[in-house]
């Protein structure tokens, strides 16, 4: 039998709309994608939950790879003063010229 | 010259870590001991042995700074030198021992001012004791390193270092800010690495003068810029290897303030790996070199990637085994007789009930004939005990007119009036003649 705190953390993950997936961080969708995988494994799911379930982990489980995507690269050096910044491009194997 | 080396190993194990006093008063239980018996008296082994526990347990001598001019330099063929330090008042002997001698930049000769940091040791055989050497300097760093200790002691004592001060790293920075001069080797070891970890990690480079006149506050300002950055998440503070002159920015106050009061995480990497500046001491973390920075600030996303595709795996694997579980569990309530042959359960049923009233009844029957029974043989005796069953037979029972019954002639009176009860009905008679008889005798 679950604990009645992992009774309520399925609930949380069952009730976990796309929208608010979206906005987790890597770091959170992931540990809810572990949960979500722990619940699912756990013997006597009721299909209903289980597919619920699922649905939620594969979009906890898009939602790690599009963070890890997000970010674009880039290297940047910030020039100028803090109030007036200048951004530009940085190439390290020019030694900083700008390109 | 082995010799010699051996006296700066730990005490031997037969030294005994008795104190002063302990040693005086003991001194008559040692044997051989030509003093015993005269407690005050030490032999100079003892007194040796004290001198040199005293000497090397105070903590100032187990690490100092000396300044002196170099002398009487001997270079030992097994790659130990052995010289004399001094100045106008003192001289000191001291010794740099091969292993120490190699990673030690600063060359020096005979009648060189140097400043040299070791440990005193005492070597018993020859009553000396000396300064072991684990680092040179040129001399007139003595001040810096003086105001690198003071502002050491001073920002520990505000507990600038202290451990629950240090911010953990993010475990995925949306971006790295790297404060570092744009030339040279530590800019690009940082960028590789983490381009090899990360490679669309966002970088924020402040380029900065990292020595000289100003570089502390462009450092400062830096440092500043990144931690108002929102997109900068772990800020880099980093310079190659140089001598303590060439690292002096990361050991000033402002610096070392502007990384604490930093809300930022802050790695330092600050010269080489045996270097330490007050930077790395306030830093949330000291990265050895550069690349190590980079390590530190990113994680590597392949792997990242590799454990979401596991979980993946495993939730796909997880709803196949849900799903098959269940699908066996219809089976089998498929597979059930009843459910195949609903009429089964109410015939098994009813067949259950019939057997079950069946044995009710045979129970009352067999109940009731017990009862009949007992009933039965109650009455035959209750029978067998009235009086009036006897009438039947002949007999009958006389009353007189108070209904007492009568069973003596003696209490007769000629004329009495009596009542007679037979059995199917009652006369009544008056008594006309009275025979006496002796009692056992017969009725009328």
């Amino acid at each position: 039998m679950k604990k009645p705190s992992d009774a309520k953390q399925l609930e949380e993950l069952a009730a976990l709309t796309s929208e608010a997936i979206a906005a987790l961080s890597y770091e959170d969708a992931m540990e809810r994608l572990e949960q979500t995988v722990e619940a699912l494994e756990q013997e006597g799911t009721p299909l209903e939950l289980g597919l619920r379930l699922y649905e939620v982990g594969t979009l906890l489980g898009r939602r790690c790879g599009q963070a890890l995507d997000a970010a674009e690269a880039r290297m940047v050096q910030l020039l100028g003063s803090a109030q007036e910044a200048v951004e530009s491009p940085y190439d390290p194997d020019k030694d900083g010229r700008l390109t | 010259m082995a010799k010699l080396r051996s006296a700066t190993a730990r005490p031997a194990p037969d030294v005994r870590q008795s104190s002063f006093d302990e040693l005086a008063a003991n001194g008559a239980g040692e044997p051989g001991d030509e003093t015993a018996g005269r407690p005050d008296v030490l032999s100079v082994g003892q007194l040796t042995r004290h001198i040199k526990r005293v000497l090397e347990e105070d903590t100032l001598l187990e690490s100092v700074w000396v300044q002196g001019e170099v002398s009487n330099l001997v270079k030992a063929a097994s790659g130990h030198w052995y010289f004399s330090l001094k100045d106008a008042e003192a001289v000191i002997r001291a010794a740099l021992w091969a292993g120490n001698r190699r990673r030690i930049r600063h060359e020096f000769k005979n009648g060189d001012l140097i400043a040299a940091c070791g440990s005193i040791s005492v070597y018993p055989p020859r009553g000396e004791y000396q300064l072991s050497i684990t680092d040179v300097r040129p001399a007139g760093l003595g001040a810096l390193y003086e105001a690198f200790e003071k502002l050491k002691a001073k920002l520990q004592a505000e507990g600038l270092f202290d451990p629950d001060r240090k911010k953990p790293l993010p475990f995925l920075p949306r971006g790295v800010g790297i404060v570092t001069s744009p030339k040279g080797a530590v800019v690009q070891d940082i960028y590789r690495v983490i381009r090899r970890r990360f490679p669309n990690m966002p970088l924020y480079l402040v380029p900065v003068k990292v020595q000289g006149e100003g570089a502390a506050a462009e450092v400062v300002a830096g440092i500043r810029r990144l931690d108002a950055d929102p997109r900068v998440d772990v800020i880099i503070v980093a310079r190659g290897g140089g001598s303590l002159e060439d690292l002096w920015t990361f050991n000033e106050e402002p610096v070392a303030r502007a990384i604490a009061a930093a809300e930022t995480p802050v790695i330092s990497a600050v010269g080489h790996e045996t270097d330490f500046t007050i930077a790395d001491f306030v830093a949330d973390q000291r990265a050895a070199t550069p690349s190590v920075a980079g390590e530190l600030a990113v994680p590597v996303k392949e792997e990242l990637i590799r454990g979401v595709r596991e979980r993946r795996d495993r939730l796909t694997r997880a709803l196949k085994n849900l799903l098959a579980m269940l699908g066996e569990r219809l089976a089998r309530a498929r597979a059930c007789r009843f459910l195949r042959k609903p009429a089964l359960l109410v015939a098994e049923r009813r067949l259950n009930l019939s057997n079950a009233v069946r044995e009710l009844e045979a129970v009352c029957t067999a109940f009731r004939s017990r009862c009949r029974h007992a009933w039965e043989l109650l009455l035959a005796r209750l029978k067998a005990l009235d009086p009036t069953a006897v009438l039947g037979r002949g007999y009958l029972l006389a009353t007189d007119e108070s209904g007492a019954v009568v069973t003596s002639a003696a209490r007769l009176a000629q004329g009495q009036k009596l009542q007679l009860k037979f059995s199917d009905g009652r006369a009544r008679v008056a008594v006309e003649q009275i025979d006496r008889e002796s009692p056992g005798g017969t009725k009328r």
